[in-house]
């Protein structure tokens, strides 16, 4: 090959080089598209059935077998947009001590590091320290939906709503039943300035959310 | 082996068995790099990704059979991304879930080509010129067959969330027309343009194929 081959050929590379780069998704994702929220609920629950609801004050932070209480900005950002939406909805917030029909726990999940999220495994032990716990006499045991949710890679953490029915609790063996639950994982989701809107669209996608 | 492949080995063989007919034999070798545009077609659009990618490139090696005809190996590359707006899913479990979904697929077929060009040695003069004297016509049209092996990646990401990625092999088959445009001192490089249509099928996923058309603009060079 002459010099001015070569030449033909360097450029020719360099040029298709540049134009097969690949576009790595991840790469084009803004904190909030990172993020997923999953809802689920329970299907026999009727939830205009019930009036009355309070929250945690702190939010559970469960770290494997660990679970802590906490409530800094962030945590009440989201405890504050908690409340806000429920109300949204028709329900009244009430204190505890005012026997709510519906309770509200926040919880964060981190050092998740496999693709399987064991429902049973946290929430009980959440339940079991926080707040509703103690006064209502329920054992540990699994949740309504039973075993464990395949979901996939954790890389920062979750930030879980469960409602629990505490109106139903005497007719159900004093066994609190979680009967909505939203979960949001992905990029940023600890940030107070999104707590709001993260909030919003576990509710957004819950319409039948409403008292 | 399928039947479209047997279809695009049997055309393949026909299109060498014309051009092979009453040439000399020469043993030109000859690169082509190209640039490829692809815009997805099919199910590939109206199932996974329906955004054209400017993302792409191409690599043929061809030997000459005869002035018209050469045969080779290709190998191109095709990147396909697309985002979608945030919508909410019911899952299998009955979960709602909301998410930005992401499709990202990367094609590279690697095939055996060939390559026809009728007019090629049609120049004024040319036959009665050596090699190095020789002056093509200035234009000269072609079409060209492939077929072979795909390398797929997929991937449906949820968020950051992989959902579902696979890497398999498929077969694949290339259709082109094109032009050259012979330049150099004795003519003996050329710029390529063509357009061409890559059958891909693929059954995975609910997709059934990643077929695309190609628009591909290159560099041919002359090796020896």
């Amino acid at each position: 090959m002459n010099r001015s081959l070569y030449r033909y050929v360097a450029a020719s590379l360099v040029l298709v080089a540049l134009a097969a780069c690949r576009k790595n998704p991840l790469n084009n994702l803004s904190n909030e598209e990172s993020r997923i929220y999953i809802t689920n609920r329970e299907a026999t629950a009727n939830f205009a059935s019930y009036r009355t609801f309070s929250v945690a004050d702190t939010v559970l932070v469960v770290d494997g077998n660990n679970v802590q209480s906490q409530a800094n900005a962030t945590d009440r950002a989201f405890i504050d947009a908690l409340k806000k939406y429920m109300q949204e909805r028709g329900y009244q917030l009430v204190p505890k001590a005012s026997n709510p029909e519906l309770g509200l726990q926040i919880s964060r999940i981190v050092r998740t590091s496999t693709g399987i999220v064991d429902w049973g495994g946290w929430w009980n032990n959440g339940w079991g320290a926080g707040f509703w716990g103690p006064g209502w006499g329920w054992g540990p045991g699994p949740g309504w939906w039973g075993g464990g949710v395949s979901l996939y890679q954790v890389r920062e953490g979750m930030l879980s709503m469960d409602m629990v029915d505490i109106k139903n609790a005497p007719a159900n063996g004093n066994q609190l039943r979680i009967i909505w639950n939203g979960l949001i994982r992905g990029e940023g989701i600890f940030n107070a300035n999104t707590a709001d809107s993260q909030t919003k669209q576990l509710f957004d996608q819950s319409p039948y959310l409403r008292r | 082996m399928t039947t479209q492949a047997k279809y695009w080995i049997g055309c393949l063989a026909l299109l060498m068995s014309l051009g092979a007919a009453g040439q000399p034999l020469k043993k030109d070798v000859n690169l082509t790099l190209w640039y490829s545009y692809a815009m997805p077609s099919g199910g590939f659009k109206s199932d996974f990704i329906d955004r054209s990618s400017p993302r792409g490139i191409a690599l043929d090696l061809m030997w000459h059979i005869n002035t018209q005809l050469s045969m080779g190996a290709s190998v191109a590359y095709q990147d396909f991304y697309q985002k979608y707006p945030r919508a909410t899913y019911r899952t299998s479990d009955g979960a709602d879930l909301s998410a930005v979904i992401s499709h990202s697929v990367q094609t590279t077929p690697i095939l055996f080509k060939v390559r026809y060009s009728p007019l090629e040695g049609k120049g004024p003069g040319y036959e009665n010129m050596e090699k190095g004297q020789r002056r093509s016509l200035i234009v000269l049209p072609y079409g060209s067959l492939a077929a072979g092996g795909n390398l797929v990646q997929f991937e449906q990401l949820l968020g950051v969330f992989s959902n579902q990625s696979d890497i398999n092999f498929a077969f694949a088959a290339h259709a082109a027309l094109g032009a050259k445009v012979p330049f150099g001192l004795y003519r003996q490089h050329a710029v390529m343009l063509e357009a061409g249509y890559h059958l891909m099928p693929y059954n995975k996923f609910g997709v059934s194929q990643l077929n695309q058309l190609n628009i591909r603009t290159g560099i041919l060079l002359e090796l020896r």
